[in-house]
């Protein structure tokens, strides 16, 4: 069970790597609108070079970001399927109670195409930015929201909290598993309630440890000083640079053609 | 609540055992829709902290799984987080008016129905827009699959955290970490309860238009 990797950051230095965290989320979600925007298959052509060129210069193997997409072969193949037999239009071939239709096999793999484009964008993002400079995007894209009584700071503080201890707290429990187990507890066997039974010894120290150390890294972070997000300076501060701009300037490009798309064919 | 950094720290912890939590019992049931007992952790902290930190909680889960574990991005953030405070925040909300084992079993119960009925509509409005089947597909699926998987979530969430809350609770304030009860939220935060609660339902009702319009 410490087999677990939070997150699949793959650390290097290409040109998006070192993108503004805030630059990369920006355009990943104006990504995920274009593709909604799209309503033709010749559309695909702009969203499909866009990533293209992202992924060339993220320098990630495109077998590594196709292996991401194993877990969801299914539900690809489950939209296509569904979208193929459940549109009425002309029949191709008749199987049982079903249709297969033009219209169904071509809607299918419109949405199979944008699912996998889908996917293909948001693990781009996660790829190529760390946990933690995303949290700090994530602030500083919130921050104008504070007025409304958003706790952006709050927010992003208790993610790179919560990121930084789940490596911590997972050790423990496994520790505490085996401190159990060592007592005759048993964890793998047992119907659903025995098992649930089961976790009151296991979660019950590990709360307690937990809860211990929010006491002490408190008790150090008001040492020194720690008063929430007002006035507080930091050692890396986010800049847009030449990079993103340009960065910007392409995106519209694509996107431009993209909506043209919509209205050409 | 002793301070203000404290609290945030201690739901900064539970996020992360919430996060642990869904990591290591997350199991697939059907089609998209995983079982995971991280409502759990969230509704035992609601219960301690009240609605608006089993608000928060879910919120940082959310947005951590989002980033690591998940493959189904926004929108499956979006609903993560619909579904997880339709569930805690009901139960936690109920819970906090009236702090006896009855008003826990109400609000448990209570969280189940609204996430099961709340999960039902959202689903019917957002998948045709998300996965394109058609809407009378979607419609299909509603009843043998999205109505038993979330009635089934609903009620392992409830067993469970009776299972574990009570224990939990005694041993924490025994080892005084958390204080007697906890008196938070008056006026202000009850507020941002009804803001958010409102919010939701109007999103809510804006889809149905659209949807009723045939413009999505």
């Amino acid at each position: 069970m410490r087999e677990i990797t939070i997150g699949q950051f793959i650390p290097g230095n290409s040109v998006i790597h070192r993108l503004d965290p805030r630059t990369k989320i920006i355009i990943t979600f104006a990504y995920m609108i274009l593709l909604f925007v799209l309503n033709n298959f010749y559309g695909y052509i702009f969203p499909v070079s866009f990533i293209a060129l992202a992924i060339l210069l993220s320098g990630i193997s495109v077998r590594y970001i196709l292996k991401g997409l194993k877990p969801l072969v299914f539900i690809i193949t489950l939209t296509f399927l569904l979208n193929s037999f459940m549109i009425k239009g002309r029949v191709i071939y008749e199987l049982g109670p079903f249709d297969i239709t033009y219209e169904g096999l071509s809607q299918g793999a419109f949405m199979a195409i944008r699912l996998v484009l889908l996917i293909v964008g948001t693990s781009l993002l996660t790829l190529t930015t760390s946990p933690i400079s995303l949290t700090d995007g994530i602030e500083r894209l919130l921050s104008p929201f504070k007025k409304v009584g958003v706790p952006a700071h709050e927010l992003a503080m208790m993610m790179t909290i919560a990121l930084r201890f789940i490596p911590t707290l997972l050790e423990e429990t496994d520790k505490i598993m085996k401190a159990q187990m060592a007592r005759g507890a048993d964890f793998e066997s047992g119907n659903l309630i025995n098992r649930a039974k089961n976790l009151v010894p296991l979660l019950v120290p590990l709360f307690i440890s937990a809860f211990r150390r929010a006491d002490d890294l408190a008790m150090a972070m008001e040492a020194r000083c720690y008063r929430g997000g007002e006035n507080r300076t930091r050692m890396k501060e986010l800049k847009m640079t030449a990079l993103d701009v340009s960065t910007y300037a392409i995106f519209m490009v694509f996107a431009v053609g993209a909506i043209i798309s919509r209205f050409m064919w | 609540m002793k301070n203000k950094t404290n609290q945030l720290i201690t739901l900064a912890m539970l996020s992360a055992i919430a996060y642990i939590v869904m990591a290591v019992g997350r199991i697939p049931i059907v089609l998209f829709l995983k079982y995971d007992p991280k409502d759990v952790i969230i509704t035992i902290g609601g219960f301690i902290y009240g609605p608006i930190s089993a608000f928060i909680i879910s919120v940082v889960v959310s947005f951590v799984e989002m980033f690591t574990v998940s493959d189904t991005g926004v929108i499956g953030f979006i609903m993560n987080i619909i579904s997880t405070c339709a569930f805690a925040c009901t139960a936690a909300y109920i819970y906090k008016k009236n702090r006896t084992l009855k008003s826990a079993i109400i609000g448990l119960i209570t969280g189940c129905i609204f996430m099961t009925s709340v999960m039902l509509l959202w689903n019917y409005l957002i998948t045709p827009l998300y996965l394109g089947y058609p809407r009378e597909a979607v419609v299909k699926l509603l009843l043998p699959a999205f109505l038993p998987f979330n009635l089934l979530k609903g009620s392992l969430n409830t067993a469970i955290t009776m299972l574990l809350y009570k224990p939990l609770v005694t041993t924490l304030r025994k080892s005084s970490l958390i204080p007697e009860s906890v008196h938070g939220g008056h006026s202000n935060k009850l507020n941002i309860g009804v803001i958010l609660v409102s919010a939701l339902a109007l999103i809510t009702c804006i889809l149905i238009v659209l949807v009723l319009n045939g413009n999505l």
